[in-house]
């Protein structure tokens, strides 16, 4: 029986270092499960939030008021891809919002 | 601008294969410009039930028209039912989804790659298929 101690001891140490290993990396990892289910909000570019829920607003009202909206872009490159969204209906238009004022 | 002072620059009819007698009538206006750098587009889908044309706009007239088409294909799409053109394939109207640009050009130039990617992919299988079936014919 005591032939069997030294083993059990080992693989003991053993469980106990392989689980403080990974408790380690969870801890240290950027990408645990805590940071994907709690993704941090993401940061204007713009440095403009009202312009996003500018342009937001424009996308729920639709018709009359984001065509308007899209013609009174900056530039023309702008205008384009807000028509193109626009066409494209309510969903494309947010996107288009998004990739123009978030990172 | 009403349907009376659109002038139909194209229109395609279109069936549902689950009501055999409603025909709808997809179709896009003459281009017209409203200011500089400013178009629109009307289009319609219409059927049984009468519908207003709606308008997509661009920055110049090939841009209002390409976006028109886009826009037609919502409405087809977002129709609910399968219509068809030319008793074709259920639900195929000939009317495609275009490569979107309003997420960038660059964007834009990778969801063209993954078509072409996939077209030249599927082009090669059918080569391979038919090369396979040939093949087979000419055993004795």
């Amino acid at each position: 029986m005591t032939g069997f101690r030294p083993t059990v001891r080992l693989k003991s140490m053993a469980w106990f270092i392989g689980g403080a290993v990974i408790v380690l990396t969870l801890a240290t990892s950027p990408s645990t499960a805590q940071t994907a289910t709690d993704p941090q909000p993401a940061q204007p570019v713009s440095g403009d939030p009202a312009a996003l829920s500018q342009c937001s607003a424009a996308c729920r009202a639709g018709g009359a008021q984001l065509d308007s909206y899209c013609g009174s872009l900056p530039t023309a490159q702008l205008q384009a891809m807000c028509y193109a969204a626009a066409a494209l209906g309510e969903a494309s238009c947010h996107g288009f919002c998004y990739a123009r004022f978030l990172r | 601008m009403t349907t009376q002072s659109t002038l139909w620059l194209a229109s395609r009819e279109l069936c549902n294969p689950a009501a055999l007698d409603e025909v709808y009538l997809a179709r896009v206006g003459m281009p017209q410009e409203l200011s500089a750098q400013r178009w629109r587009c009307a289009f319609q889908l219409s059927g049984p039930v009468p519908t207003e044309p709606e308008h997509a706009h661009g920055i110049d007239a090939m841009q209002a028209l390409v976006n028109a088409l886009a826009g037609l294909n919502r409405l087809v799409k977002g129709s609910g039912r399968a219509l068809t053109w030319l008793g074709g394939d259920p639900g195929d109207s000939g009317l495609y989804r275009q490569v979107p640009t309003h997420l960038g050009s660059q964007f834009a130039g990778q969801i063209e790659a993954l078509i072409d990617q996939a077209v030249t992919q599927k082009e090669a299988e059918l080569r391979r298929l038919t090369e396979l079936q040939l093949g087979l014919q000419r055993l004795p």
